[in-house]
């Protein structure tokens, strides 16, 4: 060990004895238990929020669901055909008809072979 | 340790009032450490309570009562090494960056003639503070700790999670970084 050496390790116990002793104030513990509380109450703030978004996003896609089914069925079954058995063989009426229009569009005019 | 490993098991079950007997026993030691650690004697109690509320929500992480300790140390660290970087994005100065000047005036503005013996003592921890502006804020924690607050290296080793081996060369490097601004300060005839 140098003297420089020495001289430091002195001069480190002085600054120790130097420093000034800190004591709390009277409030440290009240303000203390404070703070915990204040923390704790944080994360119930975020959670009380997920909630009241979660519940709010399911609210919204209902509603949603609702605007999306509510048009199509009254227009089928209300609007244009009193039931939906009515429904069902319009339906498979316009397909015959349009299955056989495009059958005869389709077939090559008759071949006359006696000429 | 300064208290029973049951009391900190008590705390650790989440017992309000081992918690606080626990707080009551380390306040004086943490206070003193951040005293230390960041030399603002106005901040030294918001620190030490930002130790205390860290320490009440990872209190359920510590393995066992015989490492609380070190744990507290490092909690302690933590909190000055944040309250550090705060306080250097707020450019604020210290009254170790102040000139000779601006610290008279302070004092002056603290009001009352100081004795020889505080004269003294202030004289010491503006020269040490002065040695320590060597090193980087991490070294100087780190000596800090060793030199002054009288860790051995063992607790370093648990407070840091760093090798002895690797601590050794660290405090060596900025002990030696501290003599070499100690000699030059003799050289010049200010200390």
């Amino acid at each position: 060990m140098t003297e420089s050496d020495r001289h430091l390790d002195e001069l480190l116990l002085q600054y120790r004895a130097a420093c000034p002793e800190v004591d709390a104030s009277a409030d440290f513990m009240p303000r203390l238990w404070a703070r915990i509380d204040n923390r704790r109450s944080f994360p119930l703030v975020f959670q009380r929020l997920a909630r009241v978004l979660v519940t709010a996003s399911a609210a919204a896609c209902l509603v949603l669901a609702a605007l999306n089914l509510a048009p199509h069925s009254a227009e089928r079954l209300h609007t244009k055909y009193a039931t939906y058995a009515d429904a069902l063989s319009a339906e498979s009426a316009l397909e015959r008809t349009y299955f056989a229009d495009s059958n005869q569009k389709a077939r090559p005019a008759p071949v006359n072979y006696r000429h | 340790m300064l208290v029973e490993s049951q009391l900190i098991e008590k705390a650790k079950e989440g017992d309000p009032s081992a918690f606080n007997q626990v707080v009551l026993a380390y306040r004086k030691r943490i206070l003193g450490v951040i005293s230390r650690l960041i030399g603002r004697p106005e901040d030294v109690e918001d620190v030490a309570q930002e130790v205390f509320v860290r320490l009440y929500y990872s209190l359920d992480q510590l393995r066992s009562a015989d490492v609380f300790e070190p744990w507290l140390y490092r909690l302690t660290v933590n909190a000055a090494y944040d309250y550090l970087r705060r306080v250097k994005r707020r450019h604020e100065s210290r009254m170790a960056d102040m000139s000779e000047t601006q610290v008279l005036m302070a004092d002056s503005a603290a009001g009352g003639k100081r004795s020889a013996e505080d004269e003294e003592k202030s004289r010491v921890r503006e020269f040490v503070e002065a040695l320590f502006v060597h090193v980087s804020e991490e070294d100087r924690i780190l000596l800090t700790l060793k030199e002054v607050e009288g860790l051995s290296l063992k607790e370093l080793e648990q407070i840091y999670r760093v090798n002895e081996n690797a601590l050794k060369v660290r405090l060596f490097r900025a002990r030696q970084r501290v003599i070499k601004a100690y000699e030059a300060a003799k050289a010049n005839g200010t200390l």
